[in-house]
């Protein structure tokens, strides 16, 4: 039934649109590995996360879950209700509950320890079109406790200036969904942090050309 | 406004447009089986290969075509205002237009269906000032309403410039469909569009062939340095001959379709180089990536933008 109604959704609605309209390029669906994993991408706008999911094969949709900031998309119940729905959004809280210290990373550790598939957006927030900032270090920490999981590079192109931060307006443009092949080794993983989060800033980077 | 013809289907095609077509297509089949027939006689060459892709892309443009404007003239009006958008947006996301330009681009696409409304219901003192009088005013009217100035010229320059190249002559297109009846003349809208992209694409492939036979004096060398005096001129006379025995297919007599002819011999090539000039400004091969294979639809529509627009004024002045 879910199944059904994401084919609908995805395929039959969000998707023709995105492409004759607004001018998204969509990858291959074989390009995404099989198994588990962790889609790390630049991102610009609220473009990004609706379109990535339209690219997945459909059948994998129910395992994908986009990693969103609690106090930014869970802020109403109905947002985030809205999210969780068509999204199948995971949010995060950055800032606990009267100024305790939390650990975000944990639970997303823990989502992906369910065996679900995550979509990181490690720039932290929206940055202004094609530009790019240095990544925060939660996917190579992510990657370091689950060696498994493979890690999937994204560039996404254009996105930022169909619907920049900041304007709700959609402006038809052309853009384009670049997916790479990692080339992370155990003896990248066994790296200090701060140097697998460069490399991965590295890979995605470098599908820009 | 009448609607009544929403509902009317094929009437384009007359016995002329159903031998011209009929020619094509026949054209095709035997090329397409030759290149097959040759294919297993000799074996899969590149060259061959190559030459099959072609000749299926052409097969699909052709199909395409024919369907778009054959079928009804609503449905053509919409397919042709369908084109002129995805060629606006290639053109505008590559031309390095600023943020704050989005909302005169949206003006743009807003303008899009109703520049192609006005094409249908053919009032045609509106359709000819609306995207060079009224949007022109327009678009410079919302780019300074939005305060930035930084880069402001460059962007009136070029968005404007994008709304004619595409929009505006694209529009042409349909206008041409929606012309009233002509005394005398058979034919039908259809069978003049059916000329105009003819004439339009079979001129590139004149060009291209003399070319390649004959070329030795490049024409414009720092532009498109494929494109020779020899392929020009041989184009010239293969598209005037052309156009003179196809004169069935347009209002006026076979001298003034020679004339036209020549005219978009020169035109078309101009419409050609005039992109190529700016892709190699922007340092692409290709204007888009709509069509597969193909680049975009910039690249395929290049020679007809400007030919749309002179054929259908030069047969309005003489009728």
């Amino acid at each position: 039934m879910r199944l059904a109604a994401r084919f609908v959704l995805y395929r039959l609605i969000l998707r023709p649109f995105l492409s004759l309209i607004i001018g998204v390029k969509f990858p291959n669906a074989s390009d995404f590995p099989e198994g588990q994993f962790l889609l790390v991408s630049n991102h610009n706008s609220h473009l990004d996360t609706v379109s990535l999911l339209c690219s997945l094969p459909v059948k994998r949709l129910k395992d994908v879950h986009p990693a969103a900031a609690a106090d930014y998309f869970a802020r109403n119940k109905v947002m985030a209700t809205l999210c969780e729905f068509f999204l199948n959004t995971v949010f995060v809280r950055r800032k606990g509950e009267g100024g305790k210290p939390i650990k975000p990373l944990d639970e997303l550790d823990m989502h992906i320890k369910d065996g679900k598939s995550l979509i990181l957006f490690p720039e932290g927030t929206r940055g202004m079109p094609e530009q790019i900032v240095d990544f925060k270090c939660g996917a190579a920490v992510l990657l370091q406790r689950n060696p498994t999981v493979q890690l999937v590079p994204v560039f996404m192109i254009g996105m930022g200036k169909a619907m920049p931060k900041g304007d709700g307006f959609l402006i038809p443009t052309e853009c384009e969904i670049r997916i790479g092949k990692s080339t992370i080794t155990p003896a990248d993983l066994a790296k200090p942090v701060s140097e697998l989060t460069l490399h991965i800033q590295n890979e995605v980077l470098g599908l820009r050309s | 406004m009448n609607f009544d013809n929403i509902l009317s289907f094929a009437e384009f095609l007359t016995p002329e447009v159903k031998m011209v077509l009929g020619g094509i297509f026949g054209v095709l089949i035997t090329v397409t089986a030759a290149f097959y027939i040759a294919k297993a006689i000799k074996g899969p060459t590149k060259l061959i290969n190559e030459l099959i892709e072609r000749t299926l892309s052409w097969w699909m443009i052709l199909v395409g075509f024919a369907v778009t404007i054959f079928f009804s003239r609503f449905f053509a009006t919409i397919a042709l205002g369908f084109v002129a958008f995805v060629a606006f947006r290639e053109l505008t996301s590559r031309l390095n237009l600023r943020l704050s330009d989005r909302r005169t681009l949206l003006w743009c696409y807003l303008s899009i269906p109703f520049q192609f409304f006005l094409a249908y219901i053919e009032w045609y003192g509106m359709f000819i000032i609306f995207i060079p009088v009224i949007m022109f005013i327009g678009l410079n009217m919302r780019s300074v309403a939005q305060g930035d100035v930084k880069g402001i010229t460059a962007s009136l320059g070029i968005i404007h410039w994008a709304s004619m190249l595409t929009i505006f002559s694209l529009s042409h297109i349909a206008y041409m469909l929606a012309l009233p009846e002509i005394p005398g003349f058979t034919a039908g809208n259809g069978a003049m569009v059916l000329w105009l992209v003819l004439i339009t694409e079979l001129n590139d492939v004149f060009q291209f062939t003399w070319g390649k036979l004959f070329g030795k004096h490049k024409i414009l060398p720092s532009v498109s340095p494929n494109k020779t005096v020899e392929g020009f001129v041989g184009g010239l006379i293969s598209t005037v001959a052309l156009g003179y025995g196809l004169a069935f297919l347009l209002p006026v007599s076979s001298d003034k379709a020679a004339i036209l002819a020549g005219v978009m011999a020169f035109t078309g090539f101009m419409g050609d180089v005039t992109v190529s000039a700016i892709k190699r400004d922007l340092g692409i091969k290709d204007m888009g990536s709509s069509i597969p294979g193909h680049g975009g639809v910039m690249d395929r529509i290049d020679s007809l933008a400007f030919n749309s627009m002179v054929c259908f004024h030069l047969i309005r002045y003489w009728l």
